[in-house]
């Protein structure tokens, strides 16, 4: 029975790691204007490192999300380890690319080639870079609302006593909520990552430019570098939100339902519902958008020309 | 963004190949005025040379007036300004835009003719040397 739960683990990451790396395969494939075997070579190091970093990642995903939901002696709130599991995943893959990063070879050779500019951490990261901090923003603005509006427990939200109809008095509250108990440590994670992500992103702008690669295919490697680390983060980070937006919708939505069911408030609970209702649905769009950045930003980035300055100097 | 090549091999030293590209590069206008250079850090680890040859280039550039070093921003190109103004001077650092036009059309035609760089800067030289300023 357990080596079948093992089997069944191991399938959870072997068959997501061969279908990144035959996608990665696919997308490092030769091309009509390929900057010829340097630039393969460099496309094909990069491709690796994905495929590394992907099956770390997805081991460590597997890993925290068989753990027992509830732990009564440890755990402050059961699911917490899986509540972790986006920003660990998130983590292990950044740590992976940061130390692929110095896998790459020295400068080398008589005539070596830098550009003329600057660098930086938002040039190379672009809109990417961008997208990853608003989603980073408003999942610490989710966990910081939900931490204040959850009940006593920190796993539930709930509703003060509310007047009926018929003048009785109600109060009650719905659950899971991601109050304090799982924000906390979620809102450490998050800044782990942004921390971790920013790191093994300066790793990417400092590697210096690969010998005998074209100019435009070193930015290309760079950028697809770059892509796809954000692309992983912005899967986890999505994932992170959308699955905090679901469970505080349904709660705040099923508090609402029962307020509207006991005859009383309708109003209130009519407003919850929609609220509850609203988070839901954004919380699942989100997850969708990243997924599907995520899978976009695998793609292998197209080379650009770039200005080059030749002066007897160099001769 | 231009590239600046160096070759380890060339007799020039490394310090002189970087002044002599990032000056070409000011005066055919690839770089402008306020364009930050890569912190000489950066560029050295690009390069893969010491950084106090990337600090000695930087250094000669901001003695002749290309580029200004400051704390905040690093090390920028400087804006135009006439070499000749505080000595009085007819002569000036900063050629004029049909000079750096006539430069790539010369440069061009040179292509179009077949001739490598050696030779065309033979014929600059010996163009100069024809008109040598008093």
């Amino acid at each position: 029975m357990s080596a079948v739960v093992v089997l069944v683990g191991m399938a959870w990451v072997v068959l997501p790691a061969i279908l990144v790396g035959f996608l990665l395969l696919l997308t490092s494939r030769r091309r009509t204007d390929d900057g010829g075997d340097p630039a393969r070579a460099a496309h094909r190091h990069e491709a690796l490192m994905s495929w590394v970093a992907f099956a770390m990642a997805a081991a460590c995903a597997v890993a925290l999300v068989a753990q027992p939901v509830v732990w009564p002696d440890w755990a402050p709130a059961p699911g917490l380890l899986q509540a972790m599991a986006p920003f660990s995943v998130a983590l292990v893959f950044c740590t992976v690319r940061a130390i692929g990063e110095r896998t790459w070879p020295r400068p080398a050779g008589e005539v070596r080639a830098a550009p003329l500019g600057r660098r930086t951490v938002r040039s190379v990261g672009g809109p990417r870079l961008v997208v990853v901090l608003v989603t980073a923003a408003l999942l610490a603005v989710t966990l910081v609302a939900c931490g204040i509006t959850a009940d006593a427990s920190g796993r539930a939200y709930a509703t003060g006593p509310v007047t009926l109809a018929d003048g009785g008095v109600t109060t009650g509250s719905s659950g899971p909520y991601p109050g304090w108990p799982y924000g906390v440590p979620m809102l450490l994670g998050l800044v782990a990552t942004v921390l971790a992500t920013l790191v093994a992103l300066r790793a990417v702008v400092r590697r210096p430019p690969l010998h005998d690669v074209p100019a435009p295919h070193d930015d290309a490697v760079r950028a697809t570098s770059a892509a796809r680390l954000l692309g992983a983060v912005q899967v986890c980070l999505g994932v992170a939100l959308a699955g905090a937006l679901v469970i505080a919708g349904s709660a705040v939505r099923s508090r609402g339902e029962s307020l509207v069911y006991d005859g009383g408030a309708v109003q209130l609970g009519a407003t919850l519902g929609s609220v509850g209702q609203a988070a839901v649905v954004a919380g699942l769009v989100i997850a969708v958008a990243s997924l599907i950045a995520g899978f976009l930003a695998a793609r292998r980035r197209p080379a650009r020309p770039r200005t080059v300055v030749a002066t007897p100097a160099a001769a | 963004m231009s590239d600046l090549v160096v070759s380890l091999a060339s007799p020039v030293p490394v310090y002189e190949q970087i002044r002599a590209q990032v000056a070409a590069a000011v005066a055919v206008g690839t770089l402008r005025p306020g364009d930050r250079l890569p912190a000489s850090r950066d560029l050295a680890r690009d390069l893969g040379i010491a950084v106090g040859t990337v600090q000695r280039a930087y250094g000669e550039l901001e003695a002749a007036g290309v580029v200004v070093s400051r704390r905040r921003t690093g090390t920028i190109v400087a804006p135009p300004s006439p070499a000749g103004a505080a000595t009085g001077s007819s002569v000036t650092s900063t050629p004029p835009a049909e000079i750096v036009t006539g430069a790539h059309a010369l440069v061009a035609a040179a292509r179009d003719a077949g001739l490598d760089d050696d030779a065309l800067l033979d014929v600059v030289r010996g163009a100069m040397a024809a008109n040598r300023a008093p």
